[in-house]
């Protein structure tokens, strides 16, 4: 953890069906070596489908997950070194939070005195010193949070997978939850991939935004990028932060609509024909021409 | 994926392969040399459909059909009359006690048939306490034998049940909607009759189910308590095993029409319940309301009355268990002669009975806890389901059937097991078997699956962390449901009475004898019928929260 190992995740033409409806439809990502990327996406758009593949939890009908530039499609989740929240947090209520933290330290037989020493390093990093022999039953949603990331980090994985695990949270402490979470992956420097269905949530702590809808990836960017220039009408109205106008572009590169016109300095080249424009708060974007 | 590879990849295939075939063996193998056994003429090779005719036309097994039907149906709505008003009063009124009341529902549920129709005939038959005494006193009664005493001993024998399933389905009505109905200008009494019986409704008709079929499945009861009057198991039994009027054909075909009826019962039952289970269950409990003085001294004299009644046969058997017996009468002086001889010589019964249910249960919660997991945890396309089906279905199977066709299926090489220990450990397993995985269901219900995938997660291979997450999280849920289907299988009766042998004589068996009065060992009866009251009532008594919730949920 000293020195951050930077390890490289990619996905390449994944499918996976369930039943007769696509869950993944060909989703092809290069997550960077340290980097934070969110999957955002209406619930049912394959989010979470993608971030299990990874884990290895559900096994692709077609395509392939590489983890440090090793395939590791046919690796089992058990062997495959990542660390999983879940949104439940899936602690052991039947453990300590020491022995929940230590379980995984425990299948790979280190020594006792060992375990002990990264347990309580581990606990110390994410704030719970002193509570290693609570029940996580006793613990506020935010300190479960924080076993659980615990469990997951203390095994130095190569990537770290976190389902929707703010979301059973309240709105001040998910907040916080969230400054902290950036604050660690930068400092461990761990790749991490993030599902959630917040829009803030993702603007404010990934380096990238993967947007899916109907098991596709619609748009795969930068925060600000995804923001100020949606891919496509769905993503637009996703986010929420744009209205999209109908109209045809005049000489002037102005915006002509049933409803009056609307000054935008569009490109000359759009002159005379029928566009869709994404308006937001700050900027405009063409969606189609 | 070729099959093969799925199967190397996927131990639990293997796991929900191997029980398919054990259950398919176990279960519907029997049933199925039924089938076969009821079209055919007794000389087994002659095609007949007579085995089914004379069920509606022969006037011995038309009655017997009869029987069993006006049996269950008026002892369900007795048992309804009886136990429903009372049920609604504890839950909706002011009444001390609830706690015990509701303790002592839930014991007099364990109790099997068979022993609550010993202690009525010790009571009221020819020669019972209370019919001597009546006669004694110049009243004119002869005895409980016959069709309504059947219909007296189960009721008895159902009430508490119906007691404990309507009250819960009572207390879960949202007061919310019932002082709605007030608002609108229903008199109390009124918004109880529109809203809270029709919003119970769902679990009294479960409790009317469950009623119906015990008592058509019961051949301790009609047995014992019927004298001339058959029932359907009854019938089956003497069709079966009589020395005389052996006939196979009969015996099949009515096992079949009994399987065949429970089947109907239990697709009625989904159909009227289907739409009907209202979320009732609001966040706020009814107020319990106050009762006048008069009312409140009615309502506690009914309940009185009522375990009174429900509990006469544990009293009954107690008391008799300190006379000495002279022929099949109790009589002075008390004694504790009874126990001596249970003690000195006679406790291999009782170990019979303790080895066969233990090993009956272990064997039944680990196949039901192995079935339970294919079920909840695997979305199998065929086995899922049919594993399911095949473990239920044994719930619709009664006993004298049940060992019937293990008798049938099982008495040839090379599987000759009749007449030995092993058909009873089968016939138990078998018997038992919805029930343990009914416990092992809920108790996987309870456990997230993302905690085994968290295990997993931090490198625990599947089986490490079936073991260390989800197998120490659901135990305590098992010893639960093992030691009911520890107790059901103690007090098992009708497929043993079919199944057993000199040296595998059972509690139930000993005491059997002794009320239909043959053997000569009364004092024994009674003192094994206390041990198995015992062996029964402490372990439910330290189980008996978790088993409220479990009876109810079932």
């Amino acid at each position: 953890m000293d020195t951050p190992r930077r390890i490289p995740v990619r996905v390449e033409s994944v499918r996976k069906r369930f039943g007769s409806s696509a869950a993944l439809d060909g989703v092809t990502l290069d997550f960077p070596a340290g980097s934070l990327t969110t999957l955002l996406g209406p619930s049912g758009c394959g989010k979470t489908t993608l971030l299990r593949v990874i884990a290895g939890f559900v096994t692709p009908d077609e395509g392939r997950v590489f983890i440090a530039d090793e395939d590791r499609t046919a690796t089992p989740p058990w062997r495959r070194r990542i660390g999983f929240v879940f949104q439940s947090y899936a602690l052991w209520p039947h453990m300590t939070v020491f022995d929940n933290v230590a379980y995984g330290l425990t299948l790979r037989r280190l020594p006792r005195s060992e375990i002990a020493r990264q347990v309580e390093r581990m606990l110390a990093t994410v704030g719970l010193e002193g509570l290693a022999g609570r029940a996580p039953g006793h613990l506020s949603g935010g300190q479960q949070q924080r076993v659980a990331l615990a469990r997951a980090l203390v095994l130095e994985p190569d990537v770290l997978l976190l389902d929707e695990p703010l979301a059973n949270l309240d709105a001040r402490l998910r907040a916080e939850m969230r400054r902290e979470l950036r604050g660690l992956q930068r400092r461990v420097g761990i790749t991490t991939v993030f599902v959630t269905h917040d829009q803030e949530e993702a603007l404010e702590l990934s380096d990238l935004v993967v947007v899916l809808h109907q098991g596709r990836v619609t748009q795969f960017g930068p925060p600000d990028e995804v923001w100020q220039r949606p891919a496509s009408a769905e993503v637009a109205a996703f986010l929420g932060s744009a209205t999209v106008i109908e109209g045809r572009a005049s000489d002037r590169g102005d915006l002509i609509t049933g409803a009056g016109t609307l000054p935008l300095a569009l490109p000359p080249e759009l002159a005379g024909k029928r566009v869709r424009v994404s308006v937001s708060a700050r900027r405009y974007t063409i969606l189609e021409e | 994926m070729s099959f093969r590879e799925r199967l190397a990849r996927d131990p639990w295939l293997v796991v929900a392969l191997v029980l398919g075939i054990l259950l398919f063996g176990l279960v519907l193998l029997p049933q199925l040399w039924l089938v076969r056994a009821s079209f055919l003429e007794p000389d087994g090779a002659t095609f007949t459909l007579q085995g089914f005719v004379r069920y509606l036309t022969a006037r011995r097994y038309r009655s017997a059909l009869l029987n069993s039907l006006a049996i269950g149906l008026i002892t369900t709505a007795l048992s309804l009359i009886v136990a429903v008003p009372l049920a609604f009063l504890h839950a909706r009124y002011r009444l001390p006690g609830r706690d015990t009341v509701l303790t002592l529902a839930t014991l007099s549920t364990a109790s099997p048939p068979f022993l609550g129709a010993y202690a009525w005939i010790l009571l009221l038959g020819w020669n019972g306490w209370l019919s001597r005494a009546l006669r004694e006193i110049g009243i004119p009664f002869g005895s409980i034998v016959g069709f309504g005493g059947i219909c007296w001993v189960a009721l008895w024998g159902a009430a508490g049940l119906v007691f404990l399933f309507a009250h819960d389905a009572f207390v879960n009505v949202d007061p919310d909607l019932e002082e709605a109905a007030q608002s609108t200008g229903a008199s109390r009494l009124r918004a109880h009759w529109h809203i809270a019986l029709p919003l119970a409704a769902p679990g009294i008709l479960t409790a009317a189910y469950l009623t119906m079929m015990g008592v058509l499945a019961d051949f301790g009861t009609p047995r014992i308590v019927g004298g001339p009057v058959e029932a359907l198991p009854v019938l089956l039994y003497h069709e079966f095993l009589s020395e005389s009027g052996q006939n196979p054909t009969m015996a099949s075909a009515g096992s079949l029409l009994i399987v065949g009826l429970s089947t109907a019962l239990l697709m009625l039952q989904r159909l009227v319940l289907a739409g009907r289970s209202y979320a009732v269950s609001g966040t706020r409990r009814p107020e319990r309301l106050p009762l006048s003085a008069g009312a409140r001294a009615l309502a506690l004299a009914a309940t009185a009355a009522f375990f009174l009644l429900t509990f006469t046969p544990h009293l009954v058997i107690l008391g008799s268990s300190f006379t000495t017996w002279r022929a099949d009468i109790p009589s002075l002086p008390l004694t504790l002669g009874n126990y001596e001889v249970l003690f000195t010589r006679s406790l291999r019964p009782v170990f019979t009975s303790y080895a066969l249910s233990a090993g009956a249960t272990l064997l039944a919660v680990l196949v039901g806890t192995l079935l339970a997991y294919v079920s909840v945890r695997r979305s199998y396309r065929l086995l899922s389901p049919g594993l399911s089906a095949l473990a239920t279905f044994p719930y619709l199977i009664p006993g004298t059937v049940l060992a019937i066709g293990l008798i049938v299926a099982f008495n040839r090489e090379p599987l000759r097991l009749t007449g030995t220990w092993m058909i009873l450990l089968l016939a138990y397993l078998i018997r038992k078997l919805p029930y343990a995985t009914k416990a092992a269901e809920a108790a996987l219900y309870q456990v997230h699956p993302s905690l085994e995938e968290a295990a997993q997660s931090v490198g625990a291979t599947p089986g490490r962390a079936l073991r260390d997450v989800t197998a120490r999280l659901i135990l305590p849920g098992l010893v639960t449901g093992g030691t009911l289907t520890f107790l059901m299988t103690l007090t098992e009766l009708s497929a043993t009475l079919m199944l057993y042998g000199a040296a595998t004589t059972t509690m139930s068996i000993v005491i059997f004898k002794a009320a239909l009065g043959v053997g000569g060992q009364f004092g024994l009866a009674a003192s094994t019928a206390v041990a198995m009251m015992v062996s029964v009532y402490v372990p439910l008594f330290l189980v008996r929260r978790r088993y409220t919730r479990l009876a109810v949920a079932a």
